[in-house]
């Protein structure tokens, strides 16, 4: 599902304010994407349950509350969230992490810090777009 | 007369000192008194060996000795007895005699037999040149003064014993001077004499009584001197305590028994002085007491075992860790009691006595006496803490390193933003302030990268990903990396390759970081115009060859005091220098590590001047290209 303007929609969910920021102006400004942000796991899951326009969600990974991996599963359990194309958000630098995230069903994984410049492209290739 | 006789007697004047010599005043005197009593012109007291007769003492002759065929003595020698010839002219055997036919023309004779012991060895004679008879006074005088003559003979003998005995005395005294054990005599009463200057000083108030001297012994030093007396051997000694009135000695005492009939001593005592070596055991017993309050102060546990495995000393550390009593230990197998293994992490542990077990640093080292190993010694520490430390330590910089890098993000993010465009044109200064934020940023961001990358290489958790790499390839990475660094310093990066082949084991990502480190660097000390040359070699000068990567350049280089200082943390090349040269001061101690980790080296030759080359040199893997075509 696409937005009315033909942009594509993407669910930005990251507790860090600023991340949020930086990630919405980058993919609106630079990509010309459309972001609806959420700033934890349960506000991403009410947001999705009542818009099916969403057409991918970058997930950050360290969260209060419910964290990124926990967020995926309850996505995967929705009715239109078991084929969306979720991409992690992760800082984490240990290989042995990266690789159990890895085998989570996500799209792909995009590394913190990120350069906000060369974020669009990234999300472009990740998801296939 | 039989020769043996004849040199018995010899021996018996030898020993009286009766030949030769000069005439002695004793015998002079009787020889006088029996010419004038006699009436003779002409006495001698002689004495006869083998062949010669010996004149000791004569009045009216000037003889000193004649053989014995010419003197009428021999008949005295042989007979044994007195001899009285009347007239030399009427004697078969002497009147042919020299002494007879010629001057002086003897014609009495008188001999009266000298002897020592039985045997009779000279005579007192009167002689006279006229024949004449002695009257029964006249022989009574010659006996008498005989045995005076004799008496001195037997004087003679004692003299010679009284020397001998003070000879043999003197000697003594010297030995007893020079020895330096106290030798003491002990009369019946148990009273205890110095004989010799180590018993004065011993016992200065000269003669004391055992029991005041030995007071250790006293309650039974009678006994003790019977007991050790009765045996007669002359070194019985037992180890004591002497007591003088300021001091309290250690003495080895022996004891032997005198046997002398009448003299009050009984026992000679000799008192060796132990002190110097009482010292010396104490001291020696003061550095054991010492050594083990040091092995029992030290927190670490300390196991020695013969070389059969057998513990032959714990200190107390080693005890309370492995929560045993040290006799759970000594005597025993230190791998059975305390059973060393390492656990699933790879860390070593020892079992508690209850079974449970504790991480440990252990090292295990060989005794050695010269080449020959005699045992071992295991010293181990409890890490349980110290590994807990490391744990917070690691989510210390974890949280950190996540609190550092999050804002850091948010920062970059929104000045890269910014700078991209994306929100319209800049006037020139707002944009130079936002480029100084930014490269700022990255700064900072290689700062906290490179603190993460020692922290990890420190606790050796930095993972590194082996696998077989082309150093060639890698190096070009590197180069390609800081092209665009090198072309804003007006620098030109030269990549030479050398090696052909040049494979190593490695984990290419952070292989590449350590080249990127020192490739930086180099650009960071070069001027505009330089060059810096990034050379791969090989060499296989040594047995597995090795692959190196020399980054040069042409910068200020670094004067020998300052090279070694180079790969600590925070260094900074000459400050003064320092300009726009600005890094963390990290990178090449994060290189150093990364190289090391791999089983590499990093080194660096430098001349101040002349520029710098620092160089990574790995273990090769494969044989060169071309060597195999050949």
């Amino acid at each position: 599902m696409t937005a009315p303007d033909g942009r594509r929609r993407l669910l930005v969910v990251d507790d860090e304010p600023d991340i949020r920021t930086l990630v919405t102006m980058s993919l609106e400004r630079l990509g010309g994407m459309q972001v609806v942000p959420a700033d934890s796991g349960h506000a991403a899951l009410d947001l999705l349950a009542n818009d099916p326009s969403i057409d991918g969600i970058i997930l950050d990974v360290q969260m209060p509350g419910l964290d990124g991996p926990s967020t995926l599963e309850r996505v995967r359990e929705l009715p239109h969230g078991a084929t969306l194309p979720v991409v992690f958000l992760t800082a984490s630098v240990q290989p042995s992490q990266r690789r159990a995230l890895e085998q989570l069903p996500v799209t792909s994984l995009i590394s913190k810090p990120f350069d906000p410049v060369t974020l669009p492209d990234l999300v472009r290739s990740a998801f296939g777009w | 007369m039989s020769s043996q006789s004849s040199s018995a007697r010899a021996r018996l004047l030898q020993e009286r000192h009766l030949i030769g010599g000069p005439e002695e005043e004793r015998f002079e005197r009787i020889v006088r008194l029996a010419a004038r009593l006699i009436g003779a012109p002409v006495a001698h007291l002689n004495v006869l060996d083998d062949s010669t007769t010996w004149t000791k003492a004569a009045v009216g002759s000037e003889q000193k000795q004649l053989p014995v065929g010419e003197t009428f003595c021999q008949r005295v020698i042989e007979t044994q007895q007195a001899v009285v010839i009347e007239d030399l002219r009427t004697d078969t055997q002497f009147r042919d005699y020299a002494l007879v036919t010629e001057k002086p023309h003897f014609r009495f004779y008188a001999g009266e037999p000298l002897s020592i012991g039985d045997e009779v060895v000279g005579t007192l004679c009167v002689l006279d040149t006229v024949p004449r008879q002695l009257t029964p006074d006249q022989r009574e005088l010659l006996r008498e003064l005989a045995s005076w003559a004799q008496s001195e003979v037997d004087n003679a003998g004692l003299n010679e014993l009284v020397g001998a005995l003070q000879d043999r005395e003197s000697r003594l005294a010297t030995l007893l001077d020079a020895v330096p054990e106290a030798v003491l005599l002990v009369d019946e009463k148990f009273r205890l004499t110095p004989t010799n200057p180590a018993g004065r000083t011993l016992l200065p108030s000269g003669t004391s009584a055992l029991r005041d001297v030995f007071p250790l012994l006293s309650p039974d030093a009678p006994p003790f001197l019977e007991r050790r007396g009765e045996g007669g051997a002359a070194r019985l000694p037992v180890e004591t305590t002497l007591c003088t009135p300021d001091q309290r000695v250690p003495v080895e005492v022996s004891v032997a028994p005198l046997g002398l009939s009448r003299a009050p001593w009984r026992w000679l005592v000799l008192v060796r002085d132990l002190s110097d070596l009482a010292q010396a055991d104490a001291a020696l017993r003061r550095e054991r007491r010492l050594t083990s309050l040091i092995l029992d102060s030290t927190t670490d546990g300390i196991v020695g075992s013969t070389t059969d495995g057998t513990v032959f000393l714990a200190n107390r550390a080693a005890t309370a860790m492995l929560t045993c009593r040290s006799g759970d230990l000594v005597g025993h197998s230190f791998q059975e009691v305390a059973r060393p293994a390492a656990d699933e992490q790879g860390q070593m542990t020892l079992s508690r006595r209850d079974g449970s077990r504790f991480p440990v640093e252990l090292a295990t080292t060989p005794i050695q006496v010269g080449e020959e190993v005699v045992g071992s010694v295991d010293t181990f520490r409890d890490v349980s803490q110290r590994l807990e430390m490391d744990r917070l330590k690691d989510e210390f910089v974890g949280v950190v390193s996540h609190e550092l890098r999050t804002p850091l993000t948010s920062i970059k993010g929104a000045l890269g933003l910014l700078s991209s465009g994306a929100f319209g044109d800049f006037a020139p200064e707002q944009a130079q302030l936002i480029d100084l934020a930014r490269s700022n940023a990255d700064r900072l961001g290689f700062l906290v990268d490179d603190i993460l990358d020692l922290d990890r290489l420190d606790a050796g958790r930095m993972p590194l990903n082996a696998e077989n790499v082309d150093v060639v390839e890698l190096a070009r990475q590197s180069v390609d990396s800081l092209d665009g660094a090198a072309r804003a310093a007006g620098v030109t990066l030269q990549l030479l390759d050398e090696a052909g082949a040049a494979d190593v084991s490695a984990d290419p990502m952070r292989l590449v970081q350590a080249l990127c480190n020192l490739i930086g660097n180099a650009i960071k000390f070069s001027e505009v115009g330089d060059t810096v040359v990034v050379r791969v070699s090989r060499d296989d000068a040594v047995s597995a060859g090795s692959v190196t990567v020399a980054v040069t350049d042409s910068g200020p280089g670094i004067s020998q005091d300052q090279q070694r200082a180079v790969f600590d943390r925070f260094h900074q090349v000459n400050p003064a220098d320092r300009g726009s040269r600005k890094g963390s001061g990290l990178g090449l101690s994060v290189a150093k590590g990364i190289v090391e980790r791999s089983g590499g080296q990093l080194w660096l030759r430098s001349t101040k001047g002349q520029g710098s080359t620092f160089g990574v040199t790995l273990p090769a893997l494969t044989t060169p290209r071309g060597r195999e075509a050949t």
